[in-house]
């Protein structure tokens, strides 16, 4: 009973807040689906090349009505071909990569194959901003909400957490720290238990967190995912932001594409494998236990660098702007894409309608958005 | 002053194409291409070696013995990563034994020697920089990334070997001295 009004306290919280921000959320539909499936209601407004919706419970059911719940939009060409996931808000205080997952979601046109598309994978950490005790502090700096002027006016998007909701996970951080199950490393932190970017590949009888990651892995099987990306960001300057990380199964085809990006854009991104011995991160777990190559960017955010202000604008930074970092997370998953299908012609995935890397750069993300 | 630091940059930029143009094609194929210090730019060479269509094999690995001389030319990526170290179960003074071992077999079999650093300011500091040196004394030629050489250290390990450097702005403009010093 404590923890559903505990529950019921943060969606409150959240909707008196977003009502606050944005009038438009008054207009938006009730708070909960009849399943009770969301937590916020998600400004996204898909492209006309959008085929439907799903949900992440779908590929485990015990996921609904839960806040681990989370829209899956998918966009299916009637030209067969393979299947690319893009997810954004695996740590939703990283907004460049959610951001980077609905400039897809508003622009795209599938020409071959399919595209499926979750802007926030972790659903329970975009509803809070919780400063933990133990958990680092660019983990959930930054503003609420970001607002970008778009063509339909102004529009608010969510900037949550590292971590997913303590009031959500249903299981206490474990004493002593976290151990991925597979893993020989010493401990993490606790709170790294509700990170699930060291959750994968998930169970079913544990935290929430661990339920999410369950969900991913059954998509990504499901929907024999051919191309995954997962979206993230890090401290700008550490080593890194500017970064892709592919498993080693197809590291190969991410070195090619970080040639075209250098060739294509001028855009420089550092290489690394997974190291396989640290287990639970999706670019490892994904690559390992699906038939998906798997790959993860990272982007540099302002806010979480160490000791950066709590009120750092994460838009409008003058060194690295959102528009840069969505436009190196989009243009490095159609390089990657483009590299993959010219190597499976039968599983190329063709698509069009994103805005340009020089334009998503110079302009912003806004003008992009519907 | 502007435009003073324009010619400066002008004439950088000369010199270190002079310098690429410099060396005539030595090396000959087939290459083997090895990583000296695990890091990831060793993918990147091999992308970079398919697309000149130079014909090679890669071990990233490979010991001193594995060499019988099939193999003409040896193409060391250079630079150390302590998590592509950690993920092939190598220490860096395992590493480092390697390196020499490997250098001297490949010295004996008369194999021509390029190293290629790639990675930048990244690539560099204390235990990048004891990969490099051994490297470079019995290179036959050397392409690094500029961003790599801010400090001159292969400018001047490329004086004191008396061999040709190289100088590149980008990964991607790698391949043309590369393709280049191949016969
Ligand atoms: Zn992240």
């Amino acid at each position: 009973m404590a923890k559903r009004t505990k529950l019921a306290a943060v969606v409150v919280v959240l909707f008196l807040f977003a009502s606050l921000a944005n009038n438009a959320f008054a207009q938006a539909p009730s708070a909960q689906d009849i399943q009770g499936r969301y937590l916020i209601e998600h400004d996204y407004r898909p492209s006309s090349g959008l085929s439907r919706t799903g949900w992440l419970s779908d590929y485990y059911p015990e996921l609904l009505g839960s806040p681990g719940d989370s829209k899956v939009y998918y966009f299916e060409s009637a030209k067969p071909g393979g299947t690319l996931f893009v997810a954004g808000g695996t740590h939703a205080n990283e907004i460049a990569g959610i951001m980077a997952t609905a400039v897809f979601i508003e622009n795209l046109n599938v020409e071959a194959g399919r595209v499926i598309v979750v802007p926030n994978l972790n659903n329970s950490a975009v509803s809070h901003q919780e400063k933990e005790v133990g958990l680092p502090a660019y983990a959930s700096r930054g503003p609420q909400w970001i607002s970008l002027e778009t063509p339909s006016g102004t529009r608010f998007f969510k900037i949550g957490s590292r971590a997913t909701n303590k009031a959500h996970q249903q299981v206490a951080d474990p004493q002593g720290g976290y151990v991925h199950p597979d893993s020989n490393e010493a401990p993490l932190a606790g709170w790294e238990f509700r990170n699930l970017n060291r959750a994968y590949p998930g169970r079913t009888d544990s935290g929430l967190t661990q339920k999410i990651a369950y969900a991913v892995m059954q998509l990504l099987i499901r929907e024999k995912v051919d191309v995954a990306f997962d979206y993230h960001e890090a401290d700008a300057g550490g080593r890194l932001a500017n970064m892709m990380v592919a498993n080693p199964k197809n590291i190969e085809t991410a070195a090619a594409a970080l040639f075209d990006l250098e060739l294509d854009y001028n855009l420089s991104l550092k290489l690394e494998p997974s190291n396989m011995e640290f287990r639970g991160l999706s670019h490892r777990e994904w690559g390992a236990g699906t038939d998906a190559q798997s790959f993860l960017t990272e982007t540099p955010n302002p806010a979480m660098v160490a000791d950066a202000p709590e009120d750092t604008d994460v838009v409008n930074d003058p060194e690295n702007p959102l528009g840069s970092r969505v436009a190196k997370h989009v243009y490095a998953t159609v390089a990657v894409v483009r590299v993959y299908s010219g190597e499976h012609p039968d599983k190329a995935i063709v698509f069009s309608g994103l805005p340009g890397f020089e334009e998503l750069t110079a302009n912003g993300v806004g003008p992009y958005l519907q | 002053m502007k435009r003073f630091i324009l010619a400066c940059a002008f004439i950088a930029a000369l010199s270190a194409s002079v310098f690429a143009q410099q060396s005539t094609a030595f090396a000959e194929k087939p290459a083997l291409v090895t990583s000296i210090g695990q890091s990831a730019d060793f993918e990147m060479i091999k992308v970079l070696l398919n697309r000149a269509k130079v014909p090679y094999t890669a071990d990233s690995l490979v010991k001193a013995e594995k060499l019988d001389g099939s193999a003409k030319t040896l193409i060391l990526v250079v630079g150390a990563s302590s998590k592509g170290l950690g993920a092939a179960g190598i220490s860096a003074e395992a590493e480092l034994v390697r390196t020499h071992a490997l250098l001297k077999k490949a010295k004996e079999l008369k194999l021509s020697i390029i190293v290629m650093h790639v990675g930048g300011a990244a690539r560099r500091g204390a235990m990048s920089d004891s990969f490099i040196k051994p490297c470079m004394e019995v290179a036959d030629y050397a392409i690094v990334v500029a961003s790599g050489d801010e400090d001159g250290l292969f400018t001047d390990l490329a004086a004191k070997a008396k061999i040709n450097l190289a100088k590149v702005d980008r990964i991607s403009a790698a391949g043309t001295p590369l393709a280049a010093s191949f016969k």
